[in-house]
């Protein structure tokens, strides 16, 4: 049974059964609302003018997050509270310290820089400016150097806070549950099709019974697809509200993780691992891919640059994959077959991530290379395990991304270093071999050269920075 | 000092942009958020070619496609368009030749997107391939196609003058060096893209334009001429604009083409260029090659410059004569220049067009100036700062290239930013991989004399008093968040000592607002902030005959305290209402007309052709001092902090100096770190937001901001620009500070990691370190 999106637009209800599925937020916003507030900077999810703020419950409260509404499906915003900058009235804290502080200078980039500072202001605690910044990284303006907007954000993120969203939270709790209610979204528009089942079960008869459907995640880069290649999607499958599949859990000895947990729902269970999935994570994207991207979504995806496959190939990650109702464990590195090509079957999905706990003499090291801290492509980024026993390499497993044609190990500099005492000169024959193992390309991100230079490097610097263990880690860019 | 010395009013508070609110809420409209009921979809056909002869531009299929309502091609128009009048090479739509990669070929005006788009599909474009030319190497081979037959050898200008000896000039140096600087093309990228709402109204043939443009009256102007209809059936309203920093200094093909197509369908167009078009029009500043020679004595005093310096300028011609001339013109009046040989050649390539980005002209001839002088204090054994004061003007003064220095603040600046960032007792201290430098700049008060020359006054401002007692500045200047509106209303506040909350800024639609030349080369705050203050003049003895009146006092001791009129402080004076009453009661409403022109002293010489370009009312100075710390394992420099003092002649508002210098430094920043035009086989590649790297929040450093007010004695209250001085210091002050980290000179920019890896690394090769390393 098909039935409408329904949704809070501010404090108003709203049922929507004509919008096509791949309708974006922003264009609905923009275009059927007239909502202009609301920018459009690039269309793909990388300037942050189009941030809205997205409401949804989570455990007794209302969870808020920051979303690019320009890649963002209307259907996924069913059963939530979307609010942009309209709704907030112009006297909010935010909007008086940004005026105040010459925080707006065009005002282009301006109310989705608002509404990302609107999410963190409904984020519980004291926020100093490495949360800020965080916060903000997805968030780009021309004008100011930002400097102005970080002055405006520690005065109006003081405390206590507390906002006519606050004070409405009750109510509004209430009138989404009533919402929620409601069966699972199957929603038919416009010739399109978009369906969004709640559990890895209804996901896996849906897929059964339509193994063209496109699965789809956060949408941080199916989106693009509609948006920058005018992509025909007539049936859009959604992880998105599939519940139990966005678990992060321990069992036995192992990390297991759903393929729908966002970036920003497996970042804490990953960093109590390793440390460096931290920085990853933090690096990875912005604020407002985190929140709606998936690590299932990026490994599913293919792309030879995703940033969370070479960290989980080095600690010899297994997929979990689903037919139906039959499964199949598969190694990570085994699941891609050629450029954007992976071992998927059809009606096939991923549907958990697993990876085994270290053993107490593994080190690791991530590190992503990139002309830019945070939203940016990874010209290179190795990922690193060695287990170590008496000073020798008994285990080595180096993966990289950004030097093939898919994320990969480098066998040739494994073998180099297994057997070998963890010292320089086993590094130095190690970075020797990952001539053998790569033959990067050339292209604007970065020269071929100089990739395989990088690679070198970042092997080398995991090196010298895991020979006082993880407790001495220094964390800079690069 | 300037007879105009503020007392106690709003100038020189830090008063939050009037606008703000609106922006800060979503109230403010840009031109795409204007839609109204009707409007049509306009898309354009863009050249997938470099360079190739037009044989036919077929739209049968697409003008055939229900829902299209027009196609226009380069037959439909022509009329070419270009800022300079000696210059205009440009067609809305491509005629005979396409030259760029991008380039405007055909546009459709259709019911959707889903049918514009489509329609697009169905135009075949035959063409004969020519050579295309991507480098200005290439371009100027000899035997090269010429892009433009008036153009032969595709250099669209060559400059060449000597000042003074330079033979005697360097002999007279004990240390000559020459060195070679390349400083890739930049992009504004600002953050909202080009967009134009055309409609036509086909009953009363008038054309009104909503454009997203720094210059209104220019695209007034060339919408006349493109349509090939009178000035006054046209109407150009700009709205919020989402920044400028140049890339909207000129009309834009999309503007033109918008009005094409609404003409063609007998309606309303609209057009939103993607991020991706928004790139392809460009405008950007260009690559640059420079060679430069400088001679010092040991004292570290400038005997001789010799300057070469080549600019790849894209198809067409733009601003491409100015920006070659400016890149000569402004060695000078920053320093004392007794020998000067300045060889500029802007080129004609099959790239997209450049244009006037923030800083036109300056920035990477500054880069090479500084980063030479930087190396030539080191191999001198001098301080940076000791090296620069060898060298300081004294205003008033005439440079040898007749360019008017009437105020110099540059002193004041080196000393702020030596005692703020502790250099004396911190260069040379830092821990390895840290490293200070620094570096100065300088940029004009809008340009002396207008690209469009037409005998008015520069700038032209109306004031509004009407019976409510609210004040209205009707100005055509260009907000684009600079925040002109809120020192117009500033200085018109000031002059009159009326309250703030009376005033209120008109701005941005030609039916209504004086007409303005534009927001560019830092032009308004001077020339319009001095209409301004004239108006508010002339408003203020009307009010005061008024108050003399009842007062029964002289004029010339009428005084205006706290909305008060007194004629002396004994009296009790009468209150605003009442003296507004009685200046009514003759006129009605009062309009008042300020304008301001330039002096001629200030028009620069006529020693060499082109020499007029660099001529302006007041040089803003800059002084920057950049700390930095480079990871020597992967290139990537990191910058911790930045200082810098900026003479801006008085500050009218702290704050949005303070806004202005930042985000100047903070955009040289990523002209010098990050950003870069990337071509492939002629196609810019790096056309999105994640491509092109702006610096986000994360990358952005502390950057302390000293003002300094030399008060200039033209300047509006004393004041002088604010909003570009300060970009070109960061580059050399960047590169100086990395080669106090690592020794090494980075003379290519950007200077990416790879970039610096590549320099590390080859440094270690040749101290014979190991491979890899």
């Amino acid at each position: 049974m098909t039935r409408p999106i329904r949704f809070l637009l501010g404090d108003a209800e709203v049922s929507e059964a004509a919008a096509p599925p791949t309708l974006t937020l922003l264009r609905y916003l923009r275009e059927r609302r007239g909502l202009v507030g609301t920018k459009e900077g690039c269309a793909e999810g990388d300037c942050g003018a189009c941030t809205v703020a997205i409401a949804e419950p989570r455990d007794g409260r209302l969870a808020y997050k920051a979303v690019n509404a320009c890649i963002h499906f209307l259907p996924a915003v069913d059963g939530k509270q979307v609010i942009p900058i309209e709704s907030l009235g112009g006297d909010h804290p935010l909007q008086r310290a940004m005026v105040a502080h010459h925080g707006s200078q065009c005002g282009f980039c301006t109310p989705g820089f608002v509404m990302s500072l609107f999410a963190l202001y409904h984020r519980p605690g004291r926020h100093d400016d490495k949360a800020i910044k965080d916060m903000l990284a997805g968030n780009l303006c021309r004008c100011t150097g930002y400097r102005p907007i970080l002055d405006a954000a520690r005065d109006a993120l003081g405390e206590p806070r507390r906002d006519r969203f606050d004070e409405a939270e009750t109510a509004t709790l209430a009138r989404l549950e009533t919402m929620r209610g409601e069966p699972p979204l199957d929603y038919a528009a416009a010739g399109g099709r978009y369906v969004a089942p709640r559990s890895a079960d209804q996901l896996a008869t849906v897929l059964a019974a339509h193994p063209e459907a496109r699965l789809v995640g956060g949408a941080t880069d199916v989106g693009l697809w509609v948006t920058k290649e005018m992509r025909e999607l007539p049936l859009l499958v959604s992880t998105a509200e599939v519940e139990d599949m966005a678990y992060v859990r321990l069992a036995g000895d192992r990390l297991e993780i759903g393929a729908a947990a966002t970036y920003a729902g497996a970042v804490e269970a990953l960093s109590a691992l390793h440390v460096d999935w931290r920085l990853l994570l933090r690096r990875l994207g912005s604020e407002q891919i985190r929140a709606v991207g998936t690590i299932g979504g990026n490994i599913a995806n293919g792309s030879p640059i995703g940033d969370t496959m070479p960290p989980l190939i080095a600690l010899g990650a297994s997929l979990m994959l689903r037919k139906g109702g039959t499964r199949r464990s598969l190694a990570l590195e085994d699941f891609y077959l050629g450029y954007r090509k992976t071992a998927l079957a059809p009606g096939e999905f991923v549907e958990a991530i697993h990876l085994t706990l270290p053993p107490a003499h593994r080190r690791f090291a991530v590190h992503k290379l990139a002309k830019r801290f945070d939203q940016d492509i990874s010209s290179v980024l190795g990922a690193f395990a060695f287990d170590v026993e008496s000073g020798r390499v008994v285990r080595a497993r180096l993966a990289f991304g950004g030097m093939a044609a898919v994320p990969k190990r480098a066998i040739a500099a494994e073998t180099a270093l297994t057997g070998q005492p963890f010292e320089r000169a086993a590094i130095e024959q190690a970075m020797e071999a990952l001539g053998r193992d790569f033959q990067p390309l050339d292209d604007h991100r970065a020269s071929a050269a100089y990739r395989l230079t990088a690679a070198r490097n970042l092997l080398l610097k995991a090196w010298l920075e895991l020979q006082g263990g993880d407790s001495i880690r220094i964390h800079g860019h690069g | 000092m300037n007879d105009l010395t503020p007392r106690r009013g709003p100038i020189g508070a830090a008063l939050p942009l009037v606008d703000g609110p609106d922006k800060v809420s979503g109230a403010a409209k840009y031109t795409a958020d204007f839609l109204p009921p009707g409007t049509l979809v306009g898309r354009i056909l863009r050249s997938p070619h470099g360079h190739a002869r037009i044989l036919a531009v077929d739209t049968a299929a697409a003008r055939a496609l229900p829902g299209v309502k027009a196609v226009v091609t380069g037959a439909d128009c022509d009329k070419t368009f270009g800022v300079l009048p000696i210059a205009r090479s440009e067609h809305p739509l491509a005629r005979e030749r396409v030259r760029y990669r991008g380039e405007p070929v055909a546009a459709v005006a259709a019911v959707d997107e889903a049918t514009a788009a489509r329609a697009l599909e169905l135009i075949r474009l035959e063409v004969e391939e020519l050579p295309a030319y991507y480098t200005a190497a290439a371009a100027r081979a000899p035997d090269a196609v010429a892009l433009h037959e008036h153009r032969p050898g595709n250099v669209e200008r060559d400059v060449l003058f000597e000042l003074g000896s330079t033979a005697e000039g360097f002999a007279k140096a004990d240390l000559v060096r020459e060195a070679v600087y390349n400083c890739a093309e930049v992009c504004q990228n600002q953050m909202e893209t080009h967009a134009a709402l055309a409609e036509w109204d086909p009953l009363r043939g008038r054309m009104t334009v909503h454009a997203s443009t720094q210059v209104p009256y220019y695209v007034h102007l060339m919408l006349a001429r493109v349509l090939d209809i009178d000035m006054s059936r046209i109407r150009v309203v700009k709205p919020f604009v989402g920044g400028g920093f140049g890339a909207r200094t000129e009309t834009l093909a999309v503007e033109l083409i918008a009005a094409l197509l609404a003409r063609k369908a007998g309606g309303k167009v609209r057009i939103v260029l993607t991020r991706e078009e928004t790139f392809l029009t460009h405008r950007g500043r260009p690559e640059t090659d420079i060679r430069l020679k400088i001679g010092l004595t040991k004292q570290g005093r400038i005997t001789a410059v010799e300057c070469e310096c080549t600019q790849r300028g894209g198809a067409h011609s733009g601003y491409g004569v100015v920006t070659i001339l400016y890149a000569g013109s402004m060695l000078y009046a920053i320093y004392d220049l007794r020998a000067v040989r300045y060889v500029g050649t802007r080129v004609l390539t099959n790239t997209p067009p450049c244009g006037a980005f923030r800083g036109h002209g300056t920035v990477d001839v500054r880069f090479a100036f500084e980063s030479l002088l930087d190396r030539m204090a080191s191999e001198l054994g001098l301080d940076p700062f000791a090296l620069r004061r060898a060298n300081l003007l004294t205003a008033p003064t005439f440079t040898d290239n007749d360019l008017m220095v009437n105020s110099y603040g540059l002193p004041e600046c080196l000393d702020w930013v030596e005692r703020e960032s502790g250099w004396r007792a911190r260069k040379g201290k830092l821990p390895k991989g840290k490293g200070l430098g620094m570096a100065c700049s300088h940029y004009i008060s809008g340009a002396s004399k207008p690209v469009n020359w037409t005998g008015e006054p520069h700038a032209t401002v109306k004031l509004k008093l009407d019976f409510d007692g609210s004040i209205v500045v009707l100005t055509g200047a260009a907000d684009i968040g600079q925040g002109s509106s809120t020192v117009m209303l500033q200085a018109a506040a000031e002059v009159l000592g009326l309250d703030l909350g009376r005033f209120r800024v008109v701005s941005g639609d030609s039916d209504v607002v004086p007409k303005d030349n534009g927001s560019y080369s830092s032009r308004v705050t001077f020339l319009v902030g001095n209409a301004t203050i004239d108006a508010a003049r002339k408003l203020r003895h009307m009010l005061c005959e008024a108050a003399a009146r009842l007062l029964e006092a002289r004029i010339e001791d009428v005084e205006i305290e706290g909305e008060i009129f007194r004629a002396g402080h004994q009296d009790k004076g009468m209150p605003f209402a009442a003296v507004l009453t009685e200046a009514l009661k003759d006129t009605g409403t009062i309009t008042v007309t300020g304008t301001y022109s330039t002096i001629p002293e200030s028009h620069g010489g006529k020693k060499y052709r082109g020499a007029a370009i660099g001529g302006t009312m007041g040089y803003s100075y800059s002084a920057q001092v950049v700390e930095v710390t480079v990871d020597e394992d992967t290139g990537r420099i990191t910058v911790d902090k930045v200082w810098v003092a900026h003479d801006c002649g008085k500050a009218l508002n702290r704050l949005s100096v303070e806004g202005q210098v930042q985000g100047s430094v903070w955009m040289g920043m990523g002209q010098a770190m990050s950003e870069e035009a990337a071509y492939h086989d002629g196609l810019m590649v790096m056309t999105n937001m994640l491509d092109y790297r702006v610096p986000t929040i994360q990358d952005s450093p502390p950057i302390e901001v000293g003002i300094v007010e030399s008060n200039d004695p033209h300047g509006p209250f004393g004041a002088k620009e604010a909003g570009e001085g300060s970009l070109a210091a960061f580059l050399p002050a960047l590169t100086a500070a990395v080669a106090d980290a690592t020794g090494l000179r980075i003379d290519d920019l950007p200077a990416t990691p790879d970039r610096v890896y590549a320099l590390l690394d080859k440094r270690r090769r040749q101290r014979g370190g190991k491979a890899a390393r």
